[in-house]
């Protein structure tokens, strides 16, 4: 399939330098769709909506709007497989929209490292790129029908459900549930799939993170008999990951040898048949084995 | 719009210190601020006292967590003027003004007994207000700790934004598998010092450096 989309992807912070995976799942994915995704030159973090927009907004605007200058420049849109710099740009965006005052103040600030203030850009997650561009139809038609013996537990994560006042808050995370269900994957409802992962509390207090929010969603996910989670956020995957040896080690709580997490891009790379060692599902540090073996032959 | 003698005097002190004038405001309507560099506060202060015939009201110091302020009160003829500087923690020395308003030493010891701001060059530097144990146990009663505005568990985000721009680093097993999938190499303001020096930039405009505490030399919030 060709298709004409273009866009600026912006990897973040994570993917890159902790889940190389996503990245390499999401550039076989989007070629498979004939999606071009052209690297952003010189961005920095987005930066992060939780640390640097509370300790100084101006900054936090500033280097957002940096970034989406640098889309800009490229004459593309911006997209992004990270639900945190979803909301950053989101965010961004907005403000620059209906915000003066704040807008005038970025546009001096961008001038003095020579760049300009950026205008009209548009903004997709993954999730949209997925399942409006490409199309659940066209995931499902092509997907190899591999994973339904895999049971699978979605976590949308907080931040996708960031919405403009004309959509529905439930649109996107409606969507990766879709997604999800055109790999042929059987998604497990386990009752609490709004429940926050505990990762922003965990840089707070650990244990609260840890014990009351993490492990309350492994176990609900556990009980239902689940084989993967599937999450559209790098940080969850973090949270999820690394929360479950963390949970082995200190607290003695543990989910048989662990619960495999993915990123919805790599789930889909499954479906369509891409091999896991080509995008590197074993640097994971759950058991993505397990994941494997449950897919036909 | 400044009345005739305002204008004249922060016009005349515009004019003699220039770039050592990093900011001006106003603690009322009729109240102007100027805040010079703390190696040119004895030198604004006497170009009061010598070119105005001001006098000193008193010294005000104020304990921001990371800097001291402090804000020398001068009156002339009815005229408030209130001269600020900062002083950072790490130092907590600045030159006494004893050696143009002898009247200043009262206060310059007041504040060293209560804060424990050394006044370099002060007459008598005895203490005034607590007992000399208290100097030599280093108490000073309204001295607080060294903290900023990042909380303990943001330090390494803001640290690691400030190195490279990204919030965390390349492990070498990181990088080693990028190069196993054949990933391209990571084109950031990690890789491009140019696009760091962006950042660095905005940082310096918009005083995230000075509000965070940021030690620029050593690359570590100064707490």
């Amino acid at each position: 399939m060709s298709s004409n989309k273009e866009y600026a992807m912006y990897w973040g912070c994570w993917v890159p330098s902790r889940q190389p995976s996503v990245e390499a799942a999401c550039r076989k994915v989007m070629d498979r769709f004939g999606i071009k995704i052209r690297d952003m030159e010189g961005v920095s973090c987005c930066p992060d909506p939780v640390v640097t927009e509370r300790l100084q907004r101006e900054m936090w605007l500033a280097l957002a709007a940096r970034n989406i200058s640098i889309a800009n420049s490229m004459g593309m849109d911006l997209a992004t497989v990270c639900n945190g710099c979803y909301e950053t740009f989101f965010e961004a965006i907005e403000t620059l929209k209906t915000d003066e005052t704040l807008r005038e103040e970025v546009k001096k600030i961008l001038e003095q490292i020579g760049k300009p203030l950026p205008s009209s850009t548009s903004l997709k997650h993954i999730v949209e790129i997925l399942g409006q561009d490409i199309g659940i139809n066209e995931i499902k038609n092509l997907s190899t029908n591999k994973l339904s013996k895999l049971n699978v537990a979605v976590h949308p994560g907080c931040h996708l459900f960031r919405a403009h006042d004309r959509e529905n808050v439930q649109d996107k995370p409606k969507l990766f549930e879709d997604i999800v269900d055109a790999t042929g994957a059987k998604r497990i409802d386990y009752g609490i799939q709004r429940f926050c992962c505990g990762y922003p509390h965990r840089i707070v207090k650990e244990e609260f993170s840890l014990k009351t929010m993490l492990a309350q969603k492994l176990k609900r996910m556990w009980e239902e008999g689940v084989d993967c989670i599937v999450v559209s956020c790098p940080a969850c995957n973090i949270q999820f990951e690394f929360g479950q040896l963390e949970l082995k080690r200190k607290y003695k709580m543990s989910f048989g040898e662990g619960i495999p997490v993915v990123h919805v891009v790599e789930l889909v790379a499954l479906a369509l048949g891409i091999k896991p060692e080509e995008f590197g599902l074993h640097t994971h540090r759950g058991p993505t084995k397990n994941i494997i073996t449950k897919m036909e032959k | 719009m400044e009345p005739i003698q305002e204008r004249g005097v922060l016009q005349n002190l515009r004019t003699q210190l220039e770039e050592a004038i990093v900011g001006e405001s106003r603690m009322a309507p009729d109240s102007p601020v100027i805040k010079v560099s703390k190696d040119k506060l004895v030198d604004a202060l006497k170009i009061l006292v010598e070119n105005h015939n001001a006098r000193l009201c008193t010294i005000s110091a104020v304990d921001n967590g990371l800097d001291f302020e402090l804000i020398y009160h001068m009156s002339i003829k009815g005229l408030i003027i209130h001269v600020k500087t900062s002083v950072t923690k790490e130092e907590s020395k600045v030159s006494s003004v004893t050696g143009i308003i002898p009247g200043a030493m009262t206060v310059e010891r007041e504040i060293w007994d209560l804060f424990q701001i050394e006044f370099d060059g002060i007459s008598d530097p005895r203490p005034l207000t607590l007992p000399k144990e208290w100097r030599e146990d280093k108490k000073a009663p309204l001295r607080k700790p060294m903290e900023g505005i990042v909380a303990e568990y943001q330090k390494p985000t803001v640290e690691t934004l400030m190195e490279q721009g990204q919030v965390f680093t390349m492990p070498s097993t990181v990088k080693m598998n990028r190069e196993k999938m054949k990933l391209p190499e990571v084109q950031t303001t990690m890789t491009r010092p140019e696009a760091l020096k962006e950042i660095h930039d905005v940082a310096h405009q918009v005083k995230f450096d000075e509000k965070v505490g940021y030690n620029w030399d050593k690359k570590k919030l100064r707490y």
